[in-house]
């Protein structure tokens, strides 16, 4: 979410609250393009399926949408987002405990046998992990997700998740204990 | 830093560019004697390098444009579903006209107690919003607690219907079925009957089946 620094959130909230039907849309679309990518790579290691991921950012996309003109600055707009991401996807979890089964985020790739060892290799190994990952709970997954596919500071998660930064830090480290245990 | 547990969260923060340099100095010196340590670096890098790919990968095969449109027709579909609350609203607030020709006062008596509930519901859900809890527990327990204050609304739009009608009901009942109302009354009636009965035969019909379903989802969890 680099590609919007203060300044230009401040110009889109603006714009959200008072601008024109044109000029509503073309900040919420640049809105789209800045937030879709971590917001969905945080949807998807939550709901831990492709489907789900879209299902979670069309729902989070559209409470952003909704909640814009109401966006009080208090917090980064990428931090609020997030938030809202967040609960998009326990939402969306919680209401299909079909989906809830460890995920093969390769299911749609070629099969291992088809590809060269050391990609094969490290789909197997993704594929280790992401059923290590769902097995992980809710909360573990989440500080891991904001951690290591995000890169957000301690401070940032803390923000979103409403921590102390210390609780933050020990949270990580026992989801990364749990899923060491879980890999070995 | 005296533990290994010590040691491990200060690798987390080295990894996330967080630990000062006396920190680092005393974790490398750590790290050269303690091969379970080392093992938890390892994993610890292996494991973000991997999360990291897998979800670009996946990134890589979203539809964005599909993804674009579709929030666009969810946006739209909102749109015309405000206006049409508004119509609707605009038609609810015309049936105290008919009906209380005798009292014209309390017309706009009932507009503005129609308003102000509809005011204070808009000030609630935004409360509501504000205070969401970026706890999973909590907000699916008050998500729940929500979608259980729905359903109690449902049941009560079954039995309004009944309590407005009563009168009515009652002088069926000991055969009075002489009408003493003026036609402007009549349609008035007529209209609030439909209201009335329309919104919770589809609240029943259409409305509670997805609450319940959902409802039954969380209890699952």
């Amino acid at each position: 979410m680099a590609a919007l620094d203060m300044q230009a959130q401040a110009e889109l909230v603006a714009l959200a609250r008072s601008g024109s039907r044109v000029e509503r849309e073309a900040a919420f679309t640049r809105l789209f393009e800045a937030l879709r990518a971590p917001l969905y790579r945080l949807c998807f290691n939550l709901t831990g399926n492709a489907g789900d991921a879209e299902d979670a950012l069309q729902e989070c996309l559209l409470g952003v949408h909704q909640a814009l003109p109401h966006f009080r600055g208090d917090a980064q707009l990428s931090t609020w987002a997030y938030r809202i991401a967040l609960r998009s996807a326990w939402r969306v979890r919680a209401l299909k405990p079909s989906n809830a089964v460890p995920l093969d985020a390769a299911a749609d790739t070629p099969a291992a046998d088809a590809l060269p060892d050391d990609v094969a290799a490290s789909r197997q190994e993704a594929r280790r992990l992401s059923r290590a990952m769902q097995a992980l709970s809710e909360e573990h997954r989440t500080v891991l997700s904001l951690f290591a596919v995000e890169g957000l500071s301690h401070s940032e998660i803390a923000a979103i998740l409403g921590l102390p930064q210390g609780t933050v830090w020990s949270r990580l480290h026992l989801a990364r204990k749990k899923l060491a245990v879980r890999l070995a | 830093m005296t533990t290994c547990e010590e040691f491990e969260v200060a690798i987390e923060m080295q990894l996330h560019g967080a630990l000062d340099a006396a920190g680092a100095a005393q974790l490398e010196q750590h790290l050269r004697t303690c091969p379970t340590c080392r093992a938890f670096q390892t994993l610890a890098r292996r494991t973000e390098q991997t999360m990291s790919n897998e979800a670009t990968m996946q990134l890589n095969a979203v539809n964005w444009s599909a993804q674009y449109e579709q929030l666009m027709g969810s946006i739209r579909a909102e749109l015309r579903g405000a206006i049409k609350r508004g119509l609707l609203m605009a038609a609810l607030m015309s049936i105290p006209v008919l009906l209380m020709t005798k009292h014209p006062w309390l017309v706009p008596l009932t507009w503005a107690i129609a308003l102000g509930a509809l005011w204070l519901r808009t000030v609630y859900r935004q409360r509501e919003l504000s205070s969401q809890s970026a706890d999973r527990d909590e907000f699916l327990y008050r998500y729940r607690r929500q979608l259980e204050r729905r359903l109690r609304g449902i049941r009560i739009s079954l039995v309004a219907p009944l309590f407005i009608f009563s009168g009515w009901f009652r002088r069926l009942l000991h055969g009075d079925t002489q009408v003493t109302m003026t036609t402007e009354q009549i349609g008035g009636t007529i209209a609030l009957a439909a209201v009335a009965f329309g919104g919770a035969l589809y609240m029943f019909t259409v409305v509670r089946p997805r609450l319940l379903k959902q409802l039954a989802a969380l209890k699952q969890q």
